[in-house]
């Protein structure tokens, strides 16, 4: 009996030691994207996801990994010391790969710079930040990592408060007879229709913007008439700023009569994004948020994030890093088709290189739980809860566990 | 219908009404929150509380959530010490006052961390303390606004377990039930063998 419990006390601490030595210094792990090396990794695309995929970037870039060679003149200086057998925390950055974002010019730009056809990015990318979900066509070779959630607010300005329907925008942005003047919408703050019948000056958005295409998408894709309008250089306005709309010295540019949206992440977050000088007042003018329904048989809402968690809010979408299915996918031969077929939250694809280094952060990204993860040597915060709170300092909110793919923390698109 | 309504006048009777002055403001503002004590903290009670406010600017957002503890405290951190899941917005009028709505509590585990908590004693969250004194903080104009928000403290405590009638009044009547049911028995029986 003593030497039972003298076994089981053994076997006890020994299996306390290790779990301790995973945490604190392990191998890199076989079978992952390590390579005891660090890679510099680059990212593209989205204008929506650009500032919040900066903030994950800075907490992987810290995140602690192998004991590094510290050696002033050594030739493998700054890689993991000891290579092959290097030791380290296996939960953050092992590498110590480095990630940076290149400026956003849109999600479609950048998930198009990963394809076999595409063009790349300058500089060129690894990864894509997207704020839509990929397209069939474009998931046969990337794979969709949803880690974030956002509302599409629909924005009016001055004193134009406004309650539309999906038909509502429908008929707007199809600039459809007998829906162009503001008499045929609701004011919100009446319930009754305007009574003035000022044109609707409804605005377009830059070609290859996730949040042009997820609202277009909900709008049932309407083809845009001559009604909708263009900066009066000809180019439709970049996403999520409303200053260059307001500042625009074109014909009609009474900004009560404009309609736009852009992300409520942004909106809430920026309040200089949703504010700005009107020429044709003279003074700063503030958006309003429209009160949205998909038909009127629910009470219209504007964005919140408690209707963006419980999934109430008319126009919502995931946000995504997007990868090369063949460096990071859900299924165990990785860039093959079907369903994820995940053990756990592994993430498979490449085992070294770049390709390697955004397998790697799409794990560290996509852990479900604060278990997977290590703890901030800086703030003493783990990582999950850091990863959650930059999500939240952009405006966003996290993927909601209705939304997830099994094992995963995030909502995982694939072909 | 009579112990719904008995349990309403009782919570009304102990509910408080907490106000938060924003004096250092440009604008003098206060927040009304009601009820702010005796608020059911039980998991899965979606409590609820009325958040009015005057003196904010005219058409502004006020931003709220509910928070573990204020910017009194140096280590105040509106991402890790708020709740972004249940936050909402209101809209002040043309003279910066709202005249209030309903803001949905949650009690138990904080759903985006669930890290800490705000509840009835004796609760725990998964990963932290609950709190049974939480604080509902107004951010105008954008949920990053730590300069100028309002903070007004909550209290959690599990609804007053008010009988309909009072035991003094409730024991001697079942008593005397007891007494005329056997006295009915016996009755019958003892009818029963004279026939």
């Amino acid at each position: 009996m003593k030497i039972k419990r003298f076994l089981i006390a053994g076997v006890s601490l020994g299996l306390i030691a290790a779990t301790f030595a995973s945490n604190t210094a392990s191998a890199a792990p076989s079978g992952s994207g390590y390579d005891d090396s660090p890679d510099v990794v680059v990212g593209g695309g989205s204008d929506t996801t650009y500032l919040v995929q900066q903030r994950l970037d800075t907490l992987y870039n810290g995140a602690p990994g192998c004991a590094l060679d510290t050696g002033t003149t050594s030739a493998t200086k700054a890689k993991c010391a000891g290579a092959p057998a290097s030791t380290g925390d296996v939960k953050g950055n092992y590498d110590h790969d480095v990630l940076v974002d290149a400026a956003a010019i849109g999600s479609g730009a950048g998930i198009n710079s990963l394809l076999p056809t595409g063009v790349q990015y300058n500089p060129p990318i690894t990864y894509a930040r997207s704020s839509r979900v990929p397209s069939s066509t474009e998931l046969a070779s990337t794979t969709g990592w949803g880690f974030g959630r956002d509302a599409i607010a629909v924005v009016t300005f001055g004193t134009r408060q406004a309650i539309l329907s999906k038909q509502d925008l429908f008929n707007m942005y199809s600039c459809l007879p007998g829906f162009t003047t503001w008499d045929k919408f609701t004011d919100a703050t009446t319930g009754l229709k305007f009574t003035d019948t000022d044109t609707v000056v409804p605005w377009d958005m830059n070609a290859s913007s996730g949040t042009r295409s997820t609202f277009v998408t909900w709008m049932g894709n309407p083809t845009f008439g001559t009604c909708v309008r263009k900066l009066t250089t000809g180019i439709a306005p970049f996403e999520n700023d409303v200053k260059p709309l307001l500042a625009d010295t074109n014909v009609n540019n009474n900004p009560n009569d404009f309609v736009w949206w852009m992300s409520f992440g942004d909106w809430k977050t920026y309040p200089y994004t949703n504010t700005g000088l009107s020429a044709n007042t003279g003074t700063s003018v503030a958006s309003n948020l429209v009160a949205l329904t998909n038909d009127y048989t629910v009470a219209p809402a504007t964005p919140t994030a408690a209707n963006t968690n419980n999934q109430t809010y008319p126009v919502l979408r995931t946000l995504y890093l997007v990868t090369k299915n063949t460096d990071a996918d859900c299924v165990t031969t990785p860039g093959a088709a079907g369903a994820c077929n995940n053990a756990a939250d592994t993430v498979y694809g490449a085992t070294s290189g770049p390709g390697g280094a955004v397998r790697q952060f799409v794990s560290w990204l996509c852990h479900p739980s604060s278990t997977s993860h290590t703890t901030d040597t800086v703030t003493g915060v783990n990582y999950k809860t850091e990863i959650n709170s930059a999500i939240f300092a952009e405006g966003f909110q996290t993927v909601p566990a209705a939304l997830r793919t099994s094992g995963y923390g995030c909502s995982v698109a694939t072909q | 219908m009579t112990m719904r309504i008995k349990r309403i006048a009782v919570a009304a009777g102990v509910a408080a009404v907490g106000i938060a002055g924003f004096a250092a403001a440009a604008n003098a503002a206060s927040v009304i929150v009601t009820p702010s004590s005796g608020i059911d903290g039980t998991p899965g009670a979606n409590p609820s509380v009325n958040v009015s406010w005057t003196g904010l600017l005219p058409g502004q957002y006020g931003f709220v959530e509910e928070c573990r503890k204020t910017d009194t405290d140096p280590t105040f951190n509106y991402l890790n010490d708020c709740s972004s899941y249940n936050e909402v917005q209101f809209k002040s009028d043309n003279s910066g006052n709202y005249a209030g709505s309903a803001f949905a509590l949650f009690t138990g585990d904080e759903p985006g961390n669930g890290d800490w908590g705000c509840g009835n004693a004796g609760l725990t969250a998964s990963g932290g303390p609950v709190y049974t004194t939480c604080y509902i903080r107004i951010a105008p104009g954008t949920p990053t606004n730590s300069a100028s928000d309002f903070f007004t403290p909550i209290s959690f405590s599990p609804p007053a377990n008010t009988p309909e009638v009072p035991l003094n009044v409730l024991l001697p009547l079942g008593g005397a039930a007891v007494l005329g049911g056997a006295y009915m028995i016996t009755r019958k029986r003892q009818m029963a063998n004279v026939a």
